[in-house]
């Protein structure tokens, strides 16, 4: 089953590290969006807990908007 | 039943502001005081030494109790950082403070998790030697180790000690504890070559996903539930840290305060210098303590409020 969008904002919601998660555009960089680093560390956490992956420091480039997440997680789980 | 009697603290005056120099450090001023949490850092003078701010806690905890330091059987300090590697930093306080000759003296090398490692260290070395008064007292200045230009580090630490007196009729008792450790990601939180290096990704996983378990556990340990516990306190890794605990409990965050705001990261000394600020708040009866950190290791247990003596 593939990973949506609608997947990634329900867990950066649970993440609570951002007023509106379903406002948030998908193609914009979410640091640019009031999201800070700490944010982004449990976001992570909670996608890697739900998917039951481990995503390396070194992938954490590519994470920077909902669609990338999309993208990622796509990738590791096919 | 060894438990504890009092708490006192000590923070050097001294505070760097970090909200006037967060841009600086590549931070912001919103993540300093809704993520990380410290507007300021305590930090000792260039005069004060580990020693100094370990006799002022002791001091200041005898000073206000009932006893004298003739009466100590046993002082037990948790640093990482004294101010010589021999001897144990816990013999010179002995002899600065001018402690009896029968006082046993030891150190214990633990970061975060030092101070509820140390209370089970210093409660069953005193039951089982017979012992009725006792010290444990934390000091680990980590400006001597900070790099102040690194944004991973030099927003969150803050100097500070404290000094818990333990007795055989304590005010509060201690359940049984819980421990752990993951020490294949020791060096994601290390001193290498005099400096701190920490992945704070790393360290943010390690407690958010370990100690709300080791938190549970340590409460069904002690034949209680969540609801039954009036306050939680944790070692003040940060403010997000704190409160993603309290999250992932699903404790309300009143009852998990996150109070280092203007003094920072104290490491072993976090929790009892919360303890020195609220024991006297008669609303709890029972705590759970929480700490975690280097090593990576955790440790937990619940106090008990006695019944007035």
């Amino acid at each position: 089953m593939k990973v949506s969008r609608d997947d990634v904002v329900g867990v950066i919601a649970s993440a609570n590290v951002v007023e509106n998660a379903a406002a948030l555009r998908p193609s914009v960089p979410l640091v640019e969006q009031g999201v800070d680093s700490l944010g982004i560390f449990n976001i992570l956490l909670l996608l890697d807990q739900k998917y039951g992956i481990e995503t390396p420091d070194e992938d954490i480039g590519e994470l920077r908007t909902i669609d990338s997440i999309v993208d990622y997680l796509n990738r590791r789980l096919a | 039943m060894i438990g504890i009697e009092s708490v006192a603290s000590y923070l050097p005056p001294g505070r760097i502001n970090n909200l006037g120099r967060a841009e600086e450090i590549g931070s912001t001023r919103e993540q300093v005081e809704l993520r990380i949490g410290f507007r300021e850092l305590a930090i000792k003078a260039p005069t004060e030494t580990t020693l100094s701010m370990a006799t002022e806690a002791l001091s200041r905890a005898l000073s206000s109790s009932e006893w004298g330091p003739s009466e100590l059987e046993l002082v037990v300090v948790v640093t990482q950082n004294p101010d010589r590697r021999i001897p144990h930093i816990s013999a010179d306080l002995h002899g600065k403070l001018g402690l009896p000759p029968r006082c046993a003296c030891f150190d214990i090398g633990l970061g975060c998790s030092g101070y509820v490692y140390g209370l089970s260290v210093v409660s069953a070395f005193m039951a089982a030697n017979g012992m009725s008064k006792g010290a444990l007292v934390t000091a680990d200045p980590y400006s001597r180790i900070v790099d102040q230009h690194d944004k991973n580090t030099s927003l969150i630490f803050g100097d500070g000690a404290t000094a818990t007196l333990m007795s055989s009729s304590p005010r509060f008792t201690l359940g049984s504890f819980t421990f752990g450790t993951q020490g294949a990601e020791a060096d994601k939180l290390a001193c290498n070559d005099g400096r701190l290096f920490m992945n704070g990704r790393a360290v943010f996983n390690f407690a958010a996903t370990n100690v709300p378990l080791d938190i549970e556990r340590v409460i069904a340990e002690n034949g209680l539930t969540l609801d039954k516990i009036d306050r939680f306190i944790v070692h003040q890794g940060s403010r997000f840290i704190v409160e993603t605990i309290a999250d992932r409990l699903k404790v309300p965050r009143e009852k998990m305060p996150f109070l280092a705001a203007q003094y920072g990261n104290t490491v072993s000394s976090s929790i009892p210098m919360i303890l020195a600020e609220t024991l006297a708040d008669s609303d709890f009866q029972s705590a759970v303590l929480g700490g975690f950190g280097l090593g990576f290791s955790w440790a937990s247990t619940v106090l008990q409020r006695q019944k007035v003596k």
